[in-house]
């Protein structure tokens, strides 16, 4: 286990920013449709991975659900609740399917639980040593990538490498906490996301304005800088009245953060940022940058919705659906 | 992607306003009378209604009940009203409103001050969900209580007062915590 230093691997310079577009002029929408819903499911809020049984899986931290979708939204499968007892979550955050066909879903405190996918029986429940979970990738037939704090220090790598045989993480790596400009924000925002592309990692810390690659051993390979000049960088001060909703509200919105980041099928970068709506309750506003590996920026697109899910295959992007009044209804979109 | 509310956050760095100083109210329990500052809020029949106590602050952070009172929309819809009660400044109540709209509750929002709140409730009672009867409360339930036991004890509870066939004289002690 490694950390790696980002002190130069920047190379500033190479982004060619661009000015926004609009979302009509942009984005192609084929298919607009709902999430199925009943008396026990309902969607709050989705994170969302690709099955390779088809269709989606969903994880519902809100709700401590975990599901599968066909590609018309509709109900395939479901497990979990909210609570402490096996099958239960906290707040899950994310859930993908092994090679062995069974499904694996991580709780934000680091609990892993894996299910059986016909009965939606608990197969296994794993303590691990991280918290902060946030997201889940596949790397092999044996290992994901997981993003999350070890051992509760902030300061240590935030991707690892975890063996689904031995339940144990193998490698560690991408420590973003230490150069970040405020440590506060940095603990608030604190989520780190990945996206595999062959031998290549791609990672996002939320306050970082960079995408960090990285081969899938742990080496870094170069920092790409997002090429946006609209990317609004945190301070370095924090509000000396945080406990006034407002004053809060008004200082985290004054800042953006890095949502995610996914491939496309020729090797792009697709990178939601977000900012926070002062008056609401967190809410969050949308944008979506596209720039090409070596960093030139290709597309910017402000106040759009909120992407959810790339197929690296098909370059279908997944949006919830332009005035949707819950993330339960979706489009299937491609870029132009 | 992405979705992990800002702040799990709040929580993490920034205190709670403090109530020191101010006399506390004694909790609110079944058989209690609903406060005046609710009052309008009951249903116009005197039907159950179930009270979702939160403050501004606790929009912005994952410790509330919004799970317990979503399920219980799913299970009982038409059957309850629905009352938000948001403790804080009406110049905030734009928070509690995307906060219901993101959660998906769907609930009459009525904001009281916290100056006003505390005369009926201790500000360590809240998030908490009430349960009344026309003008009487006849089970409550805080954040603070053991969440596996809630949902049970809430659903006996409502299944008492909204089921259609209930006894008009059920004894409200029955359905203590």
């Amino acid at each position: 286990m490694y950390a790696v230093a980002l002190a130069g691997c920047s190379s500033p310079g190479t982004a060619v920013e661009r000015a926004p577009v609009a979302w009509g002029e942009a984005v192609d929408v084929s298919r607009r449709f709902v999430l199925q819903e009943n008396d026990e499911v309902i969607t709050v809020s989705p994170s969302v991975q690709f099955d390779p049984r088809g269709g989606f899986l969903v994880a519902d931290g809100p709700e401590g659900q975990v599901r599968r979708y066909g590609e018309g939204g509709e109900l395939l499968w479901k497990a979990g609740a909210r609570g402490g007892g096996p099958g239960e979550f906290s707040n899950v955050q994310n859930v993908l399917r092994l090679r062995s066909g069974e499904i694996f879903a991580a709780d934000f405190q680091g609990r892993f639980t894996v299910f059986d996918s016909a009965a939606g029986q608990v197969v296994s429940t794993i303590q691990s040593p991280l918290s902060f979970v946030e997201d889940l990738q596949t790397l092999s037939d044996s290992t994901l990538l997981i993003s999350g704090i070890l051992d509760g220090d902030p300061a240590a790598p935030r991707l690892h490498v975890w063996n689904v045989r031995n339940n144990r993480i193998t490698r560690s790596f991408f420590a973003p906490f230490p150069r970040s400009r405020n440590e506060v924000a940095a603990t608030i925002a604190g989520w780190a996301k990945a996206s595999v592309r062959g031998d290549t990692v791609a990672a996002i810390f939320a306050l970082s304005d960079s995408v960090h690659l990285f081969t899938t051993a742990g080496k870094p390979v170069r920092s790409i800088p997002l090429p946006s000049t609209l990317f609004r960088r945190v301070g370095t001060t924090v509000p000396s009245d945080g406990a006034d909703p407002r004053r809060r509200a008004a200082w985290l919105s004054s800042f953006d953060y890095v949502a995610d980041v996914f491939w496309t099928r020729e090797g792009d970068l697709l990178v939601p940022y977000q900012s926070i709506v002062p008056d609401g309750a967190y809410t969050r506003e949308w944008h979506l940058l596209r720039l090409g590996r070596t960093g030139e920026g290709r597309l910017e697109m402000r106040s759009v919705p909120r992407l959810l899910a790339v197929n690296p295959r098909t370059d279908h992007l997944y949006f919830v659906a332009p005035g949707a009044e819950a993330e339960n209804e979706w489009v299937l979109a491609r870029l132009r | 992607m992405g979705t992990r509310p800002i702040a799990l956050i709040g929580g993490l760095v920034l205190s709670i306003a403090a109530c020191a100083g101010t006399p506390e109210a004694a909790l609110l329990k079944p058989g209690s009378t609903i406060p005046a500052v609710w009052r309008d809020s009951t249903s116009a029949g005197g039907g159950p209604t179930l009270f979702w106590v939160f403050r501004t602050n606790d929009c912005l952070t994952c410790q509330n009940l919004d799970y317990q009172v979503r399920r219980v929309q799913r299970r009982f819809g038409g059957r309850l009203h629905f009352v938000a009660v948001h403790v804080g400044s009406p110049r905030d109540e734009s928070i509690p409103r995307a906060y219901l709209r993101e959660r998906r509750v769907r609930a009459e929002l009525r904001t009281v001050s916290s100056a006003e709140m505390r005369r009926v409730l201790p500000d360590g009672a809240i998030p908490a969900i009430y349960l009344a009867d026309g003008a009487l409360i006849r089970w409550h339930t805080r954040l603070a209580d053991d969440p596996e036991k809630v949902a049970l004890r809430l659903d006996h509870a409502l299944n008492e007062l909204a089921a259609p066939a209930r006894a008009k004289a059920a004894d409200s002690a029955n359905l203590a915590p």
